[in-house]
């Protein structure tokens, strides 16, 4: 069965500064939903509204066709991997693995520099190392959606080719929006890709678009 | 792991982020009053300025998680907690500690 996520008809303003004008955006249980957009038009803070963690000035969540008003704190409907390292830095891996039910040992087996690490403190690990236990957790919980938020942040290329392996494999039985500066990657993942220009979401179906909304030359 | 044990050491989690602040101040307030009964026949007098202390560096408290810790709220949303949750039992365990040291020292 396939799960619908929306965001439809979503406005915000900081004073007279609209970030968001009647937005839509629909992400799917199967698909990857790619999300491009400059730096300051809203991406993150839209992602925020989806999660519930940001409130909306207008607009509705819509999960199956039902309204959610905080999608975080439906059990096993979503997690969110925002732009930073969230997990507390005075946590080992294993209780975090733990926290989340995930298997450590499959984590081990995967990403050989992680062995014999579940003892270590997330303030151990490097920055590409944390980004990428984060997200492999969160792609590995039973949620039905993942939001990520700057997934490649932080990660070497070769880390970069195993989140995108993880995210392909992770979407055969989840929905996921995505959200990097490096769009070649978003494109490439992408069954659905979104351009967050001037405050609107753009449905793109041809990548000549985002050239034409000034997002970037291809 | 059973819903509720896991959801208590979440919160453990969490209190541990602010308890050491709050446990002094609470300890403090407590060996106030405890000081005061062995100099005066009215301790209880000081309650009102131990409890206001409290209070205020609590407040002390939540402002600076909320501004220089936040981005571990994530981490607890992620897993279906919510900040409200959160500060609701962590604050009503803190406070409840806080109480049974004050009713001890003046015993």
């Amino acid at each position: 069965m396939v799960h619908l996520l929306e965001a439809d008809s979503i406005t915000l303003n900081f004073g007279n500064w609209q970030i968001l004008s009647d937005i839509y955006l629909k992400c799917e249980t199967g698909k990857v939903t790619g999300l491009l957009g400059r730096n300051g038009h809203g991406k993150s803070t839209l992602m925020n509204i989806i999660y519930g963690t940001q409130a909306a000035k207008s607009g509705t969540i819509r999960y199956n066709s039902s309204y959610t008003e905080q999608v975080f704190r439906v059990p096993g409907l979503a997690v969110y991997l925002p732009q930073f390292n969230f997990s507390p830095k005075r946590l080992t891996l294993s209780r975090i693995f733990e926290d989340f039910d995930v298997d450590f040992l499959e984590f081990e087996k995967r990403f050989p520099e992680f062995r014999s690490k579940h003892t270590n403190r997330m303030r151990d690990l490097s920055g590409g190392q944390t980004r990428l236990t984060e997200t492999y957790i969160l792609l590995k919980t039973a949620a039905k959606f993942v939001l990520l938020d700057e997934p490649f942040t932080h990660l070497s290329p070769l880390m970069i080719e195993q989140v995108q392996e993880l995210v392909s494999e992770a979407k055969k039985e989840k929905g996921i929006l995505i959200t990097d500066h490096m769009y070649r990657h978003i494109i490439d993942l992408s069954d659905t890709l979104y351009l967050l220009a001037n405050g609107k979401t753009h449905l793109i179906r041809d990548l000549s678009e985002l050239e034409f909304l000034g997002y970037a030359k291809l | 792991m059973n819903i509720v044990l896991k959801r208590s050491r979440l919160l453990l989690t969490f209190y541990k982020s602010y308890a050491l602040v709050n446990c002094i101040v609470s300890l403090a307030g407590a060996y106030t009053l405890y000081k005061a009964s062995e100099f005066s026949t009215t301790p209880a007098k000081l309650l009102p300025a131990v409890i206001w202390m409290k209070i205020i560096t609590t407040g002390m408290v939540v402002y600076y998680i909320n501004t220089y810790q936040r981005k571990q709220f994530y981490y607890f949303q992620n897993l279906g907690l919510s900040k409200i949750f959160l500060w609701g039992c962590s604050l009503a365990f803190d406070f409840l500690l806080f109480t049974i040291l004050l009713i001890f020292s003046l015993c």
